[in-house]
C-alpha cells in the first residue's frame, strides 16, 4: 500500500465537556428526551461555561431510530430540540460504533479548521420495542443474507461462534469469560449512571431474598462463578454464551463537546487532547484471513492510533473497550496489544484488568454493566476516559496510578467497523 | 463488465444456484482466490477478472453455536429454548468460509468447541417451500 503522508490531525483538538444520561430502561423517554439530558449535563461540565451559540456543528450517532421508534433523519431533530438549528447536523451510523464515528467526524471537522467547537453525541432508544423484535433489529448490523437469513445467527450467536473458535484455538473456558462479567459488574456498582449499578454479589443477594419472600428454596451459591454456572440463574442464550456474558438492552444518550486546542482554554484550564483518532473496516467475519479469534479492524485501528499518538500499547494507562459480550473484551485487549493472542482470557481471570491493576479495563462497568444503548456507547466511552483523566470519576476514579493516556475502542457489528481513540491529559 | 453472456456476480446468482442445490462462487483470474458468494471485485488483489465457479460443499466446521434465543423467523418455526438449533461457520475445501446452519442432532449443549475442525458436507433441504443449506457431518 502506498501511503503518501503520515496520518495526523491538521491541528490540535481537545475535549472540553462531556456526559452520559442515566443508562437503563426508560421506555417512555424518546431519543430527544435522552439526548437533552446528556447535552445539558455535558454543558454543565464545562469548567468556565459555554454559550451554546459557540457550537458550530452537531454529529449524532444513532443506529436504528427507524426501527426502534420509527424515526430516521435524527440529526436535524436533535439539533432543533437542543436549540442548535440551523447549525449543520449530521446523523452518523456505524451500528454499535455509531457515536465513536460521530466523535471522529467531530474531531476531523475541528482539525480541518472548518469549526472551532463541535458537539458529538449518540443516542439509542431500545426498550420500548417488543423483546422478540430486538434480536431481529440488531441483526441489521450483520451480513443479512448470510448471517441472518441463511445461518439464522443472532448477535449473541455470532459472538458465540467466535467464542468456540477462540476456545478451540487457545483452550480458554467459559469460566475465564465469566471473570470479565464479575469484574465489569463490580466496576458498574460504583457508577451511579450505570444500568446495573450493582455487583454480582448484590444481584445474588437480591435473587436469594426474592426466593425467600416467595417461599421458594433459597439458592446457595458459593461465589459469583458458582452463580454464573447455575443454568437456572444464568441461562444459555447462544451456547457457550449465557445471559451474563451479554450486554443488556438499554435506553441512553451521551454527549461530548470538542474544541480546537487553540480555543480550548477559553472553556477550561484542565485540557484533555485527542492525540489519535483511527478507524478501520472489515467484511463479514467469513472473509477474515486470520480466523475469527480476533477482530482485524480493531488491530488495524489500534495500530494506526498508536502510530498517530506516537505511543505503544504499554504506554496506555487504562482503556474503555467494547465488551458487548465477555468474549469481545477478551479479544479487544488482545487486538489492542495489551496481551498476546490467546492470553486475554487468562489475564482477565487473573485480575490483570481489574480497577486496581496495572491497566484497568472498563472502570465504567463497560457495556456489560453500564449498559449498551448502541448509538450512545462510543461517546459514553469517550466521556468516561475524559472524566478519569481529569480525576473527576467519583467513587470509581482510578487513584493507584497517575493517568496520562487513556484509550477507547468502539466496535460496530462483529468488527465490520472499529474506531480507536487515544486521549491525553496535557 | 457484466454482459448478457456473463451473469452478474452477486447475491442473486448465489441464491438462484442454491434453489438448484448448488453452491455458486467466483474465482479471481489474477490471484486465484475463491469467493462465496460470488463477487465482482477481488478483495485480495482488487482484480476484476472474476469467473463463476461451483463449489463441492465439502469443508470443516470453523466455529459453531447452539441458539436458544432465536430470531423471529426461527421462533415462528418452533425453535427456541426448548428446541435450540446449531449454526456456525464452515470453511470449504476450496478456501472460502460461509455462515450456515449445521445439523448436529446428537449434540445440543455440552462442549461445542470440540466440534471445531469436524468434516462436514453441504445438504440442501426443503424447508417451507424453499431450499435451505444445512451442513451435516461428512
Amino acid at each position: 500500500m502506498t501511503r503518501r503522508k503520515k496520518r495526523g490531525l491538521g491541528r490540535g483538538v481537545a475535549i472540553v465537556g462531556g456526559a452520559m444520561s442515566h443508562f437503563g430502561a426508560y421506555p417512555d423517554k424518546t431519543s430527544r428526551d435522552l439526548m437533552t439530558e446528556a447535552y445539558l449535563d455535558a454543558l454543565a461540565t464545562i469548567d468556565k461555561g459555554m454559550d451554546p451559540a459557540d457550537i458550530e456543528a452537531i454529529y449524532v450517532g444513532n443506529f436504528l431510530g427507524e426501527l426502534f421508534e420509527g424515526q430516521g433523519h435524527l440529526g436535524h431533530i436533535i439539533a432543533d430540540w437542543l436549540g442548535l438549528a440551523p447549525r449543520p447536523a449530521t446523523r452518523v451510523e456505524g451500528a454499535c460504533a455509531s457515536s465513536g464515528l460521530a466523535f471522529r467526524e467531530a474531531v476531523l471537522a475541528v482539525a480541518s479548521g472548518m469549526y472551532d467547537v463541535v458537539l458529538a453525541g449518540g443516542v439509542e432508544r431500545m426498550t420500548n420495542a417488543p423483546l422478540e423484535n430486538v434480536h431481529d433489529y440488531l441483526a441489521a448490523a450483520a451480513d443479512v443474507p448470510f448471517e441472518l437469513h441463511q445461518a439464522a445467527l443472532t448477535f449473541p450467536g455470532l459472538y458465540a461462534a467466535m467464542t468456540t473458535a477462540y476456545m478451540a484455538e487457545y483452550g480458554a473456558s467459559g469460566e475465564h469469560l465469566m471473570s470479565v462479567a464479575v469484574k465489569n459488574h463490580e466496576n458498574g456498582s460504583l457508577n451511579p449512571r450505570a444500568q446495573f449499578n450493582v455487583s454480582l454479589r448484590d444481584i445474588m443477594a437480591q435473587r436469594a431474598a426474592g426466593a425467600e419472600k416467595k417461599g421458594r428454596p433459597v439458592p446457595q451459591w458459593r461465589n459469583e462463578i458458582d452463580f454464573l454456572n447455575d443454568a437456572a440463574a444464568n441461562p444459555v442464550v447462544a451456547d457457550p454464551l449465557r445471559l451474563f456474558d451479554c450486554s443488556p438492552i438499554t435506553d441512553g444518550a451521551s454527549c461530548v463537546i470538542v474544541a480546537a486546542e487553540e480555543v480550548a482554554r477559553e472553556y477550561t484550564d484542565d485540557v484533555v487532547a485527542v492525540t489519535a483518532s483511527a478507524q478501520a473496516s472489515a467484511g463479514p467475519f467469513t472473509t477474515w484471513r486470520d480466523g475469527i479469534t480476533g477482530i482485524p479492524s480493531a488491530r488495524v485501528a489500534g495500530r494506526d492510533a498508536y502510530e498517530m499518538a506516537g505511543v505503544a500499547p504499554e504506554d496506555i494507562d487504562f482503556a474503555e473497550v467494547h465488551d458487548c459480550f465477555t468474549i469481545a473484551e477478551v479479544m479487544a485487549i488482545e487486538d489492542l496489544g495489551f496481551f498476546e493472542p490467546g492470553k486475554g482470557a487468562y489475564a482477565s481471570a487473573e485480575g490483570r484488568t481489574a480497577r486496581d491493576s496495572d491497566r484497568p479495563i472498563n472502570v465504567s462497568g463497560g457495556l456489560k454493566a453500564k449498559g449498551h444503548p448502541v448509538g450512545a456507547t462510543g461517546t459514553a466511552q469517550i466521556q468516561e476516559v475524559w472524566n478519569q483523566l481529569r480525576g473527576r470519576a467519583g467513587e470509581r476514579q482510578i487513584t493507584h496510578k497517575d493517568l496520562r493516556l487513556g484509550l477507547t475502542h468502539n466496535v460496530g457489528g462483529t468488527g465490520g467497523t472499529c474506531a480507536v481513540h487515544v486521549l491525553e491529559r496535557i | 463488465m457484466a454482459s448478457s453472456q456473463n451473469p452478474v456476480l452477486g447475491i442473486a446468482l448465489y441464491l438462484d444456484a442454491l434453489a438448484e442445490r448448488r453452491l455458486a462462487a467466483s474465482r479471481c483470474g489474477s490471484c486465484g482466490q475463491v469467493f462465496l458468494p460470488p463477487r465482482p471485485i477481488c478483495s485480495t488483489c482488487r482484480g476484476r477478472g472474476m469467473s463463476a465457479e461451483e463449489l463441492s460443499g465439502r469443508g470443516r466446521v470453523a466455529a459453531v453455536t447452539s441458539i436458544a434465543i432465536p430470531p423471529s423467523a426461527m421462533a415462528a418455526k418452533g425453535y427456541g429454548r426448548r428446541r435450540p438449533y446449531v449454526t456456525g461457520v464452515v470453511t470449504l475445501e476450496e478456501g472460502p468460509s460461509l455462515t450456515a446452519r449445521i445439523d448436529l442432532p446428537e449434540h445440543l449443549g455440552g462442549s461445542l468447541q470440540d466440534r471445531v475442525g469436524m468434516p462436514v458436507t453441504a445438504a440442501f433441504e426443503d424447508e417451507e417451500g424453499s431450499v435451505t443449506l444445512i451442513f451435516r457431518p461428512a
